[in-house]
């Protein structure tokens, strides 16, 4: 019995492997006929996959969301790059900027020599009176020379050194500067307020000057030259009056805060 | 005793689903001849039928999945061939449950590496794929194994 179910398994074993062969054999593969009974069969088995065909497209939307949001994750960084490039690029343009403007705008280039000198220091404590400059003596910086920013007046040259200068600003309480308002011609005197405005002194009391005037050196005084032009008037001074003049504010011409470069200007 | 035919189709169609689930990335255990040759290995079922249950089976995975037809059929009766052989020379006092799992799982593992060498039917590097396959098969291996014991011992 044992001997006879073993010999059946056999022959079944031979019978089955040869027809594989013969299938193979035969049937070529992808021919109309193959294709035909794998559509059927295809037609059928898709509603019993249906399932595992939903939880595939569900892990696969996961799994892309996930890399959309890896690729976005990717590109705000790497927009975050070129934003700190791009940040130094303008710095670098603005410096070049300020530098451009200084050389065009060199007054007096008949009469004069000028020296351009980069804002290396400003004392918190001396924020409107003082600033260091990296020219010195050995570049022939001397004490008094006209400090400009393009066409406009920064202040003087109050303490030289060998390789740096400090600035006194114009406005700064301590200098004191002849001054002429342009449209009207009336001389007066100005000096800083120490806050980043200047007052102009000795003003005729008669005649209200309107703002926006532009106010500008009055006499070639020390190394100063007449005509550089320092700031435009902002309003009169009510109760500073005395006896028969008045005093105005006056705001410089200059941008104190974005102050790189000066020009040092030495008269021949 | 569970039935023949509900195991077969069972197997036959938790193969077929995790193969969609999981085409391209890796290979799918054969969980049908697997669960054939755990069956193959116990005296009640009928052999004979078992083989020509493993050549349908293996027929219809062809036409489902594209393999030239007669090639898995003709891979499942050549495994369950070689298990009758192996099975064969053990001693009947060897013959445990244990071992049937041994045989199994490890007839399965050289047919995978003859499916492997005939072609590589994933997109992944085929050791990986082939690992992840032995392994799925391990796994259903010992719920099978587990399963038979169980009955055994009620």
């Amino acid at each position: 019995m044992r001997n006879r179910k073993l010999a059946e398994f056999w022959q079944v074993a031979i019978v089955l492997v040869a027809f594989s062969m013969v299938l193979m054999a035969a049937l070529e593969y992808n021919a109309g006929f193959d294709l035909k009974i794998r559509n059927t069969f295809y037609k059928g088995a898709k509603y019993l996959e249906l399932p595992a065909v939903v939880l595939r497209d569900a892990a696969e939307s996961i799994f892309i969301i996930s890399k959309e949001k890896e690729a976005f994750l990717e590109e705000i960084n790497s927009l975050q790059r070129e934003n700190v490039a791009l940040r130094l690029q303008l710095n670098k343009l603005r410096e070049h900027q300020d530098e451009v403007i200084t050389q065009a705008f060199l007054p007096f280039h008949e009469i004069s020599n000028a020296l351009v000198a980069r804002v290396i220091y400003r004392h918190p404590g001396w924020w409107w009176r003082y600033m260091t400059i990296d020219k010195g003596r050995k570049d022939g910086v001397k004490r008094g020379m006209p400090v400009l920013s393009g066409e406009d007046v920064v202040g003087r040259i109050f303490l030289v050194e060998d390789t740096t200068s400090v600035v006194e600003l114009i406005t700064s309480p301590d200098l004191r500067i002849p001054v002429v308002v342009d449209d009207t011609r009336d001389i007066g005197v100005l000096s800083g307020d120490g806050k980043g405005k200047m007052i102009l002194h000795y003003m005729p009391k008669d005649i209200i000057l309107p703002s926006d005037m532009q106010v500008t050196t009055a006499f070639a005084m020390g190394n100063f030259l007449p005509g550089l032009l320092v700031g435009t008037i902002e309003n009169m001074q009510e109760d500073t009056s005395v006896d028969d003049f008045t005093t105005y504010k006056v705001k410089p011409n200059v941008n104190f805060s974005r102050l790189r470069r000066v020009t040092i200007l030495e008269v021949m | 005793m569970p039935s023949l035919w509900l195991i077969i189709v069972i197997s036959w169609i938790a193969q077929d689903l995790l193969r969609v689930l999981i085409t391209p990335f890796m290979a799918v255990p054969d969980m049908y001849i697997l669960a054939l040759g755990m069956l193959f290995t116990k005296e009640s079922y009928n052999k004979v039928l078992i083989l020509i249950t493993a050549f349908i089976g293996g027929l219809l995975w062809d036409v489902r999945w594209g393999a030239p037809l007669g090639f898995t059929s003709m891979l499942y009766v050549g495994y369950l061939i070689v298990l009758k052989i192996a099975w064969g020379a053990v001693s009947h006092a060897a013959k445990t449950s244990a071992l049937a799992f041994f045989l199994v799982f490890l007839v399965h593992i050289c047919t995978s590496l003859i499916e492997l060498v005939l072609y590589r039917n994933t997109a992944l590097f085929p050791g990986f794929s082939f690992m992840a396959k032995q392994i799925g098969a391990l796994i259903f291996c010992l719920l099978v194994h587990a399963h038979l014991l169980r009955e055994e011992m009620d």
